[in-house]
């Protein structure tokens, strides 16, 4: 059923796996804990555009009782799948945050380590190189959406970018006749194996692979980059929201307007360039956005995760299992800057596949925007009796339509 | 297409007096939510500032001022009303419903204004239908090396 991984990618992953294990995957390797020592580690790989979201989710599970550990490794999207479906043992060091939400680091073993319970990944599995069909035996399972984002230094005079304008300044580097995005060493890009490349890769019409750039190995690579250019007119790069919203929130960066093709004005994720609404991608304006993936071995029957912890943690982002009372997972994915699909009023099917009306059965739109922005017109209430005819339902503690 | 012009309908009720005290007020709002505002109108409040980690201000930033190519005028397809910044901060972006309504006919769904105010149905109508979201054109001229055809092959 499946085309299996090809071997150049095992390689690289593997190699991935030994860079991780020397550097300590970006984090603090000093003494690191064993991993297998923590209270109910649940081992998760992928990419690193989660990880504003796992920080925060991890904190809450390790506060709970029992307590849940969150380890994560972040060697990019692509990694995480092959790792999952090649049952590649996670060596090295990984991430895990404290009550305090505080990144730590914890060592796995040399050999014969844990398999990863689940790969978290923007983009769909077959959209990775060597992939073409996921295996019977793992389910795709989809969490709150996050967008992918075209970035500029805070100094940066540019506002907005084209769907041409982004496939001639990555495609042709120093060549591609779109000023100021004309020079190589200023654009900062990703691998193919990495979802906010895929993604934007997609949206222009550039192979992943034919990026012109600098390979900044991150989503924090490229922020701190393109945050510090040395030369922030010409400075471009990619990244996922939450990673740049990340960027936003410390006023280092600017999330350019995106104009798809065949779309006569760029929008912003938000409904402004300020703002945290993200009104463009809950309506669809704003092309480049994607649900979250979660892949885990299934069981044969009951097509959940094999694994009852595995199948609570990602039930908790699919809105299928209700997290436990003291994690607010709703409020941690919306302050993550990720959307709830309640909160969608489009949605697509496959790597940015065409879009469609979306009517959630219970609608979270006024809730969202009563945490993403501070406020809402909406009224509050604490049942359906406290609404009027024009929106009767009490949804998540606001007066929704339907 | 019914349910995105109920969404419609609901946010409206939402907003209390603001569409319902007569159907000429309801027309006219609903004439002035046409278009996409451009990106010098007020800005919702941003109340909220996500990733709070180093909890800074966020930059009020949106001004094409400094966009160097790119005005708003250069499309004036999107540029269209002043209703952007109450339709941002209450979710009014599939308020093109309410035009659908009136007028079924998708012979007249695109509005002078240049953008699709029918509730939309394939994605080029969901990316240019009228929202009230601020936008900001790119001028497509700065990509010298493209005629506007067919993108060739990298």
């Amino acid at each position: 059923m499946r085309t299996n991984p090809t071997a150049r990618l095992r390689g690289a992953a593997l190699a991935f796996a030994a860079f991780v294990a020397v550097t300590g995957g970006g984090a603090r390797a000093a003494h690191a804990a064993d991993c297998s020592t923590l209270p109910n580690p649940i081992y998760g790989i992928g990419g690193s555009a989660t990880k504003p979201l796992f920080a925060k989710v991890g904190a809450a599970l390790a506060a709970t009782t029992p307590a849940t550990t969150l380890v994560y490794q972040a060697p990019g999207a692509c990694n995480g799948i092959n790792a999952v479906l090649a049952a590649t043992p996670l060596s090295g060091t990984a991430s895990y945050w404290d009550t305090a939400g505080k990144e730590q680091t914890c060592t796995l073993p040399t050999v014969s380590g844990p398999v990863a319970d689940f790969a978290s990944m923007g983009n769909s599995a077959t959209s990775c190189p060597g992939v073409t069909v996921l295996p019977a035996d793992v389910g795709d399972f989809l969490g709150p959406v996050n967008a992918y984002d075209l970035i500029v230094p805070k100094a940066s005079p540019e506002v907005s970018i084209s769907a041409e304008a982004a496939y001639f300044a990555f495609g042709y580097g120093d060549l591609s006749g779109v000023s100021p995005w004309n020079v190589l060493n200023q654009l900062f890009v990703r691998d193919a194996l990495s979802a906010a490349q895929i993604f934007v890769a997609k949206a222009i019409g550039v192979s992943p692979s034919s990026f012109k750039g600098v390979d900044t190995k991150s989503n924090s690579g490229t922020l701190t980059a393109v945050a510090s250019s040395t030369s922030p007119a010409n400075a471009l790069g990619l990244v996922s929201g939450e990673v740049g919203d990340q960027g936003r929130a410390a006023d280092t960066i600017k999330i350019l307007a995106y104009q798809h093709h065949g779309q006569s004005c760029g929008h912003w994720p938000d409904s402004t360039a300020t703002s945290y609404d993200k009104r463009g991608v809950r309506s669809g304006q704003y092309w480049i956005w994607a649900p979250l993936h979660f892949y885990a071995k299934i069981d044969a029957t009951t097509k959940k995760p094999a694994s009852a912890a595995v199948a609570s943690f990602i039930g908790y982002f699919t809105e299928e299992v209700a997290p436990p009372a003291s994690v607010d997972l709703f409020s941690i994915e919306v302050k993550a800057s990720t959307v709830p699909r309640c909160a969608m009023e489009v949605w697509r099917t496959g790597d940015l596949g065409d879009l469609q009306s979306y009517a959630p059965a219970a609608p979270c739109g006024c809730k969202f925007d009563a945490i993403a922005t501070g406020s809402t017109t909406c009224k509050a209430c604490a049942n359906d009796g406290e609404c009027t005819t024009g929106a009767p339902h009490c949804r998540y503690g606001f007066c929704e339509v339907n | 297409m019914l349910r995105l012009a109920n969404l419609s309908d609901a946010r409206r009720v939402q907003l209390g007096t603001l569409a319902l005290s007569s159907l000429a007020a309801f027309v006219a709002a609903g004439a002035l939510l046409i278009g996409c505002t451009s990106a010098d109108e007020a800005s919702p409040p941003d109340a909220f500032t996500p990733d709070r980690d180093t909890g800074a201000e966020v930059a009020t930033d949106g001004s094409p001022d400094g966009a160097p190519d790119a005005a708003p005028g250069d499309v004036g397809d999107e540029s269209a009303t002043d209703a952007g910044a109450d339709a941002a901060d209450t979710g009014l972006a599939a308020e093109a419903g309410d035009a659908a309504d009136a007028a079924p006919d998708t012979a007249n769904c695109r509005t002078d204004a240049g953008c699709w105010s029918c509730p939309p149905t394939v994605n080029e109508q969901f990316l240019n239908h009228c929202s009230g979201l601020s936008c900001q054109p790119f001028d497509n001229k700065r990509v010298t090396k493209w005629d506007g055809g067919v993108l060739p092959p990298i």
